[in-house]
């Protein structure tokens, strides 16, 4: 069930009025409901899949219950690795099975040996990723004794299948989100009017930005080779929008519908394409994956403390590691390999915490030289979504080869409806950059915006949404592209 | 959570309001209709206009023909005047059963047909016709079955054209527009009764295209309205005879026998693609039209069998 469609709609107005006015004084009666709905949610994709999540919640929840009861060093760790095994186990097979094969057949007759490949028809389930990662989180939390274990089943099942973040994020820190399930939850009418402000916007980065933009993206794309260099610039620049308007739309949307039912999600972006350096724009991106990461995984390996060596090497693996957790194809490894190098000498000149307020607070414009700072920060990025939306690193290398070796100007492949559409569409990102802008004070391009203005003033601009969102709203639905991770 | 669902309620009410405006303006911008949920054409491809114009003033007929560009481009009036038979063409591009009935209940009783010759074109029956919809609201009248038609599709793209096309009516520029009876960017001469006439003479299509090749499922809602339509006719006691125009390259198309279990065999029913042999490159100007040559044969054929219908 997608969230800008009518099924996700009615879908929703019956939990809400389930959720407050029927079991509004029961947090048990609450969290059944969130569980069955959050069951509801994801077996509307593919009932089948149901299975995995309800092994990934028992395995844990067992996990945590015996690591509960012992003081045992060896024993906990034992647990642990056991959790780490089991779910990166059901991730590896599902995701990575495929990849494996293949390239270890490759490998093998590279150095002349044939081998028999098997690959098998795997769908993969959506969001896997995201739930493996936040039960995982869980037992990592509760291994070191930052989080006493659960001993509610229908508490911690609701917790790992919460259905706003369930397939897209923000992944969530067990830490922070399992207490939520646990406390009374009240109807606050300023989180639910925020929430409802975050839920417009994400539909419109999602419905106007990220699905027109998507539709030129996939044009050029799909025939970069007879392209010029302009159009496969624009090509790029639109896949950059293409995919910022789709996963920060998706978790505004999440976050959005958390705080209508009293919860607390994390902020997953902050608005990363005005970051000076790419080491801001970590920070921005994806904040939810990007810090977990920095607390499971750079964090244990040593961090930043020790040698350059040791520090570069962390660095590495880490942008490996993501680049790989959003695909099984050496194009994500390649993009996370790319960032890596970007994020290289800042990291050798101790820069990489440099910026880290937000750019020109309480200003109109930025400075040129910020201003400098911020296109350079996005033609990086945008070079390095080439690499993600490419179909194969040849793809990739024939794409950035065209950049550089056609001709500028009107494209002779693109018709007039295309370049009509390319219009229309820089016009909505210039409105949309605008907006988050002058909302980049907030944490969602619209919480600020307008709000010292008359309130006919700003339900004018949310109107405006409204009526862009009902305007490019498509017919086929397309997908979330992180739904797929 | 009283307030929040008044403020709520609120917003959509000064939502509702500026909506209407956006389409307004929206519509004034040109090519904003580029990629978006909007379409009010006037004056378009196939001069349904000029067509429903005329037909207050037309008079009586003989034989009324509904359907798509294959019976606008199809049946020439004045072949049939020359046989002391008065009728009229009422068709748009890519008509479904849907806009037939709707064009039926419109019209039936300022044009008093005998005889309603209905094409049954296979695939207007697997789509849902938002482009027929679309044409007919932006150059007919708005009334109760544009909504019956925005209802059946619930279709964005068809509730903003009905919504800008309302406004429109109420101050008056709806129906403001005086289509050109020869349109020289696409070779289009409309002739009196509804025919529209294309200086073409061959068809140089030889290869299927991927799509036509596919089976697509009539959808329940069209077949409903063709059931319609033939019911409409006979409580007025009009003759129906259903027909299916000859196409070029007749093999490319998966679903020319989808007609089968729709025509009864109390029905009276030709289908010309096997009644009649036409030539696939002189008698057409492209896989769906006739041109001169064919249309003069259909039309003869069409005359001479008449009696025996």
């Amino acid at each position: 069930m997608l969230f800008h469609t009518l099924d996700f709609f009615y879908f929703f107005v019956i939990f809400f009025g389930l959720y407050w006015f029927i079991f509004k004084h029961n947090i048990q009666f609450q969290n059944v409901l969130i569980l069955i709905a959050s069951y509801v949610f994801y077996g509307w994709w593919d009932w089948r899949f149901l299975s995995l999540i309800a092994i990934s919640t028992l395995v844990d929840f067992t996990l945590g219950l015996q690591m509960g009861k012992t003081d045992r060093k060896a024993r906990r760790l034992l647990l642990l690795w056991f959790s780490i095994i089991a779910n990166i186990g059901i991730l590896c097979f599902f995701k990575y099975f495929n990849f494996f094969s293949e390239n270890f057949a490759l490998l093998l007759k590279a150095v002349g040996l044939n081998a028999h490949q098997t690959t098998l028809n795997i769908i993969l389930p959506v969001g896997i990723s995201f739930y493996t990662f936040q039960t995982l989180s869980y037992t990592i939390d509760v291994y070191r004794k930052k989080l006493e274990p659960s001993k509610n089943l229908v508490q911690f099942s609701a917790f790992v299948s919460f259905f706003p973040q369930l397939v897209a994020g923000p992944i969530e820190r067990a830490s922070h989100l399992l207490p939520q399930f646990n406390r009374k939850r009240t109807f606050d009418y300023h989180e639910a009017v925020d929430g409802s402000k975050q839920i417009l916007w994400g539909l419109f980065s999602k419905i106007v930005i990220a699905d027109k933009s998507g539709e030129l993206a996939n044009l050029i794309f799909d025939n970069s080779n007879e392209m010029n260099s302009s159009s496969l610039i624009l090509g790029a620049i639109f896949f950059s929008f293409q995919i910022y308007g789709d996963f920060a739309g998706y978790s505004h949307i999440a976050i959005g519908i958390s705080r209508l039912l009293g919860f607390d999600l994390m902020q997953n972006f902050a608005f990363p394409y005005f970051s000076r350096d790419i080491a801001e724009f970590w920070r921005r991106w994806h904040i939810s994956l990007s810090t977990w990461f920095r607390d499971y995984l750079y964090i244990p390996l040593g961090g930043s403390k020790g040698g350059l060596g040791q520090k570069v090497r962390n660095t590495f693996i880490i942008f490996i590691v993501s680049g790989f957790w959003h695909g099984a194809n050496w194009t994500f490894i390649l993009w996370g390999l790319l960032n890596a190098i970007y994020f290289l000498p800042l990291l050798l000149t101790n820069k990489n915490r440099r910026n880290t307020d937000i750019v020109q607070a309480k200003s109109f414009l930025p400075r040129l030289s910020d201003f400098l700072k911020i296109i350079g920060t996005f033609v990086l990025t945008v070079f390095a979504w080439i690499f993600f939306r490419a179909e194969s690193i040849t793809h990739a290398i024939e794409y950035i080869a065209g950049i550089f070796t056609r001709g500028l100007g009107i494209d002779p492949f693109l018709n007039t409806t295309d370049l009509g559409n390319i219009f229309i569409t820089f016009l909505l990102i210039v409105f949309f950059l605008s907006s988050e802008w002058f909302g980049r004070e907030g944490k969602y391009g619209l919480q600020k915006l307008l709000v010292n203005q008359k309130r006919f003033l700003r339900w004018s601009y949310y109107s405006v949404l409204v009526f862009l969102i009902l305007m490019y709203y498509q017919f086929d639905r397309s997908p979330f592209i992180y739904f797929q991770f | 959570m009283w307030l929040y669902f008044k403020d709520l309620i609120s917003f959509l009410f000064v939502c509702v309001f500026l909506y209407i405006v956006g389409i307004i303006l929206w519509a004034q911008i040109p090519y904003s209709y580029l990629g978006a949920n909007f379409l009010y054409r006037q004056g378009s491809y196939g001069h349904l206009n000029t067509r429903v114009k005329e037909i207050p003033n037309y008079g009586e007929v003989d034989i009324l023909f509904v359907g798509s560009s294959r019976v606008y481009r199809g049946f020439d009036p004045r072949i049939f005047e020359k046989h002391g038979l008065k009728v009229f063409v009422l068709g748009s591009s890519s008509q479904t059963p849907l806009q037939s009935y709707v064009l039926l209940e419109r019209y039936m009783d300022k044009l008093k047909p005998k005889t309603v010759v209905y094409d049954l074109l296979p695939s207007t029956f697997a789509i849902t016709g938002v482009e027929p919809t679309l044409d007919l609201l932006a150059n007919d009248q708005i009334d109760k079955y544009s909504f019956q038609m925005a209802l059946e599709q619930n279709d964005l793209m068809v509730w903003n054209t009905l919504l800008y096309a309302l406004a429109a009516d109420l101050v008056g520029v709806h129906d403001k527009l005086k289509e050109r009876q020869y349109k020289p960017e696409e070779g289009d001469t409309y002739i009196s009764g509804g025919y529209v006439h294309k200086n073409l003479s061959f068809n140089s299509t030889a290869n299927c295209e991927e799509d036509s090749l596919k089976w697509k499922e009539p959808l329940q809602l069209q077949t409903e309205y063709f059931i319609k339509s033939m019911n409409f006719c006979a409580k007025r006691s009009i003759r129906f005879i259903a027909i299916n125009m000859p196409i070029a390259n007749y093999e490319c198309y998966s679903n020319n026998n989808i007609l089968r279990d729709l025509v009864k065999d109390s029905l009276n029913y030709i289908d010309f693609n096997k009644e009649f042999i036409l030539s696939d490159s002189l008698d057409y100007y492209d896989n769906y039209h006739l041109n001169n040559a064919g249309l003069k044969k259909i039309d003869s054929f069409f005359i001479q069998n008449l009696q025996n219908l």
